[in-house]
């Protein structure tokens, strides 16, 4: 359904960390073998993609896992797990970038440390961060180390900071644990510390008054911005985090966002008043949540009040007891087309159904307009549409389309296309008589092909009823035997 | 397309899960699919011998079990279909999972698992005790015969 490209937990196989194989293949579906899409979990405990799990359910209304009896409306969203597989997608190509890399990186790492040692900088962290994020700079770098003096170095690396700002996954690269200094409080990786930063640092009374670096004004500067540079990165993290993971909760209330503690009181009205007019179980679950919560933004408040407005569910139908007639008023209501056997009507329902259901289980829901392309692409794709119902594209009953039919005078639009075509049979008839008599023979052709094709099936499907006499040969050959 | 799409995922890792004694041989048709297979350390099948079994995929997987069978091939020179008491000699396979005990969890890894290991622990040199009155009028679709379970320790 998702245009994601095919990924399998094997691909961690190679990696330098092949457990995170087992993490991957716990985080997708068993139906999909995806990544989990609006996880749901079932009454026994399991989880799947919400479209897969009903799918399932709907086909013999059981756990694909125990082969517990399973009722659609006992399904619940899955959100943590939802946020967990996001956050696992998002990052598994850095994370297997990472891992794969490791081996030259760390050459790369050793190398530069030796030159480091002969240029004596103090600055490991840095320069691996942007080793990383370009293996062309890596060499130009290097290059420009040896030929240029030092001002001219700095500067140029000083550029490519601002260019390429440290992200998380540079500051997990550097695999060495990273620990604050006792005397300065900086963050920096241990080798560091032990190394140079602490004579470093002791060698200064006050970091503030720095008397013996006054003579390299310009590497005192570096280097103090560069070791400034691991904290701002670990600082930067939680930050970006929390705005992530905020902006996350938001949806489902969690009370992890404190942004808007202050003005939370002048909500609350509004919340309870919402709280009031909620109708489905699975809005008060939320509600539950965000009302123990006081602290809501805004965002998070519409949120869930856009949610409310979908959250009714579309009920499975008992179509024994429906009337075809009431069953497309029912189509017709949720502007689905009417057109079509009753059988494919059914199947159109509960399709859509499937659809919509999974998509009030997502975190971002997409829009109806959305589903319902994934309907006719259903449809198409199990033929369980005339081609002449695709090419009239009368699936939907838009509005817009409507509209254009009443309006549609016929008589009028064929008096004016009338020598048109005339001209254009004209044309036909006399230049491409031969090349229309193959076209026909061809398509005469084809629609034997398909004669034949529905023959063979015809001729299968009645395959189905030997079997049932052989089971019943079977019993008395081996009761014989035994 | 959800059952290509899982097919298509499926393939990928078949290629690198199978275990050595499996090898995964795709045809021109996408939801065909052969696994050829060895049985080695059990004195009923010679180590030499290569079992295909044969994996079609239907619209409806993975919520329908798949169509498997053994099959014999002269070009690969697959020339004989194991010896099973669960296995006609027409290559039909009676086993409960590719039937009604089918579940989407299912895949066509943990399918031939089941099969090979099926072979590997075989005691008995035997063909299923109905066997020449099945495969005289036996479906050319093993899923379309109702498989009756002569007994469930084997």
């Amino acid at each position: 359904m998702e245009e994601v490209p095919l990924s399998d937990p094997s691909d961690w196989l190679q990696t330098k960390l092949p457990e995170i194989y087992q993490l991957d293949s716990m985080l997708r579906c068993y139906i999909c073998k995806e990544f989990m899409n609006a996880p749901v979990l079932t009454g026994c405990g399991h989880s799947f993609c919400s479209f897969c799990i009903r799918s399932a359910i709907l086909y013999n209304g059981k756990c694909p896992l125990c082969n517990e009896e399973q009722i659609e409306s006992r399904l619940r969203k899955n959100l943590l797990l939802d946020q967990v597989i996001k956050f696992f997608k998002n990052h598994t190509k850095d994370l297997q970038k990472m891992l794969t890399k490791d081996e030259e990186l760390s050459s790369d790492i050793s190398k530069d440390d030796i030159v480091e040692l002969d240029s004596k900088e103090p600055d490991v962290i840095s320069l691996d961060s942007d080793e990383d994020s370009n293996s062309n700079n890596n060499i130009n770098n290097r290059e420009k180390r040896k030929i240029f003096n030092q001002s001219i170095k700095y500067s140029s690396r000083k550029k490519q900071k601002k260019s390429q700002p440290p992200s998380v996954t540079e500051q997990l690269r550097q695999r060495e644990p990273i620990v604050e200094c006792p005397i300065c409080h900086e963050f920096m990786a241990v080798t560091k510390l032990e190394g140079e930063h602490i004579d470093f640092c002791l060698s200064k009374d006050n970091p503030k008054n720095v008397t013996k670096l006054q003579a390299l004004p310009q590497s005192a500067s570096e280097s103090a911005s560069e070791s400034a540079s691991p904290r701002k990165i670990t600082q930067n993290i939680p930050k970006t985090y929390l705005m992530k993971s905020s902006k996350k909760y938001s949806i489902n209330g969690d009370p992890s966002s404190t942004s808007s503690f202050s003005s939370s009181s002048g909500k609350l009205k509004t919340l309870s008043s919402f709280l009031s007019s909620k109708n489905s179980d699975a809005s008060s679950d939320q509600d539950t949540a965000s009302a123990s919560n006081t602290q809501i933004d805004r965002d998070n408040k519409y949120q869930i009040q856009k949610n409310s407005k979908n959250l009714k569910k579309l009920m499975k139908l008992d179509f024994n007891s429906l009337s075809t007639s009431k069953l497309k008023e029912k189509l017709s209501t949720l502007s689905l087309s009417t057109v079509g056997t009753r059988q494919q009507l059914e199947l159109r329902y509960n399709q859509y159904s499937i659809l919509f259901n999974s998509n009030l289980d997502s975190l971002n829901p997409v829009s109806e307009k959305i589903l319902k392309r994934d309907l006719t692409q259903w449809e198409f794709l199990n033929n369980n549409l005339d081609d002449n119902m695709m090419k009239n594209k009368v699936l939907f009953t838009n509005d817009h389309e409507n509209e254009r039919n009443k309006s549609f005078d016929r008589k009028s639009w064929s008096s004016e296309h009338n020598n048109n075509f005339n001209k254009l049979t004209k044309l036909a008839k006399a230049g491409n008589i031969k090349k229309a008599d193959q076209n026909g023979e061809v398509a005469k052709n084809t629609n034997k092909n398909q004669r034949t094709v529905t023959k063979e099936i015809t001729d299968e499907n009645t395959e189905i009823s030997t079997p049932f006499g052989e089971s019943q040969d079977q019993i008395p050959t081996d009761n014989g035997k035994e | 397309m959800f059952a290509t799409r899982r097919l298509l995922n499926e393939i990928k890792a078949l290629g690198k899960e199978l275990p050595e004694n499996l090898h995964l041989i795709q045809t021109s048709e996408l939801n065909k699919l052969y696994v050829d297979m060895k049985v080695l350390n059990n004195p009923i099948y010679s180590p030499e011998d290569i079992y295909r079994l044969q994996f079609i995929i239907g619209d409806e997987y993975p919520f329908e079990s798949p169509q498997v069978q053994f099959i014999l091939s002269r070009d690969d020179n697959i020339t004989k279909i194991p010896i099973h008491p669960h296995i006609y000699s027409n290559g039909h396979i009676c086993l409960d999972i590719l039937g009604d005990k089918w579940s989407p969890v299912q895949n066509i890894l943990s399918t031939s698992l089941s099969i090979h290991s099926m072979l590997c622990n075989n005691d008995r040199n035997e063909r299923p005790p109905d066997d020449e009155n099945y495969i005289s009028h036996a479906p050319s679709n093993p899923k379309k015969s109702s498989f009756y379970y002569h007994d469930d320790n084997v």
